[in-house]
């Protein structure tokens, strides 16, 4: 729960934008599940994969939202978890990741955006991950071969579900029309698409502000 | 589960607006009638950025309450702080990137969720961006 006083509107804030990173990046808005799925319901997907399995999804489709969402519920079921997270053209593992992960108790590797890995590298983490009885989640934009826990995908649906959860405590005067051009343009890259509703709701809050100046110097 | 009751956390400038090196001072307390039971509460003046990318933030000033024996933290007392602000980062209201200040208030009841407070204030008087035409 979060109190704020009454000088939000005037001062710069985290407040003054619901679709600042802040609000946005994985881990601070939970995967939007539909109707029927749950973290619980995918853990239980995941053991009986033998904890191994692959989140599948386009560019900033929710795909690191989801694992920060699973990763409490992993940890609950008893897993030790050891993630990382590659950026473009990060074609190996970092030394010591591997031989430090598997050391611990229930081991399970999370690597989010795997498909950057090498084909070397990418056959060697598995089969250290197999002898070392350890569990491997990983994020890919396209199958790589590991069972499928799960395909993200944003539809309008979701992304107009995402935005009401977003303003509920922060209010904006982007427009449900706003929303439906965003999707229209951005598609199911969610990350590009809270940019772009990031951008008008600047742009639509600069010009109230300007209104409101122009109407307060106006004569009476 | 208990609730918290209202918390009240107050810069003494009710306009909100510093100058860098300028002293900042405020008090925060919990209303009700009945004693709050707390672990600590941790005050912080800091600031961060907001905005599309990267973050930022560092706390200038930090304080911890603690209830202990002997010294039990009661919060329907208003208790004090102060501090002298730096140089910069200034506040600015960017449209890409924001420099936000505050006074931020957590508290630990010994149940329940912990609490966040914040009290918002402007550091210098840089302009905010301009408007696209």
């Amino acid at each position: 729960m979060t109190q704020s006083n009454d000088m939000n509107g005037r001062f710069p804030s985290r407040h003054a934008n619901p679709f600042a990173t802040c609000w946005t990046r994985p881990g601070a808005l939970p995967f939007q599940f539909p109707t029927g799925v749950s973290a619980e319901q995918l853990v239980v997907q995941l053991a009986a994969t033998n904890w191994r399995g692959e989140i599948v999804g386009p560019h900033g489709s929710g795909k690191s939202t989801l694992v920060e969402t699973l990763k409490p519920h992993l940890a609950a079921a008893g897993r030790s978890l050891a993630c990382i997270t590659l950026r473009e053209g990060q074609r190996r593992l970092p030394t010591d990741f591997v031989r430090k992960s598997l050391a611990s108790a229930r081991p399970l590797l999370i690597v989010d955006g795997y498909e950057q890995l090498s084909w070397l590298s990418r056959i060697l983490l598995t089969w250290r991950c197999r002898r070392g009885a350890a569990g491997l989640l990983v994020t890919s934009h396209t199958p790589i071969g590991h069972p499928l826990l799960y395909r993200t995908r944003a539809n309008l649906q979701l992304v107009e579900q995402l935005v009401s959860t977003l303003t509920a405590s922060n209010s904006s005067p982007v427009s449900a029309a706003d929303v439906v051009a965003s999707h229209a343009c951005h598609g199911s890259n969610l990350r590009e698409l809270l940019f772009a509703l990031y951008d008008r709701h600047e742009a639509l809050t600069a010009a109230e502000g300007a209104t409101a100046r122009t109407a307060a110097a106006a004569p009476a | 589960m208990i609730e918290a009751p209202p918390i009240t956390l107050k810069l003494d400038s009710a306009a909100g607006e510093y100058q860098p090196g300028q002293r900042l001072s405020g008090h925060f307390m919990a209303e009700g009638a009945v004693p709050w039971m707390v672990r600590s509460a941790e005050l912080s003046i800091l600031w961060y950025t907001a905005g599309k990318g990267d973050e930022d933030f560092a706390v200038h000033h930090f304080e911890r309450f603690v209830d202990e024996p002997g010294r039990p933290l009661d919060l329907r007392l208003p208790h004090r702080f102060a501090t002298a602000l730096p140089a910069s980062p200034l506040s600015y209201d960017g449209r890409i990137v924001k420099v936000c200040w505050c006074a931020r208030l957590r508290i630990y009841p010994q149940q329940g969720p912990e609490t966040l407070t914040e009290a918002v204030f402007r550091l210098g008087d840089v302009s905010a961006a301009p408007a696209e035409a």
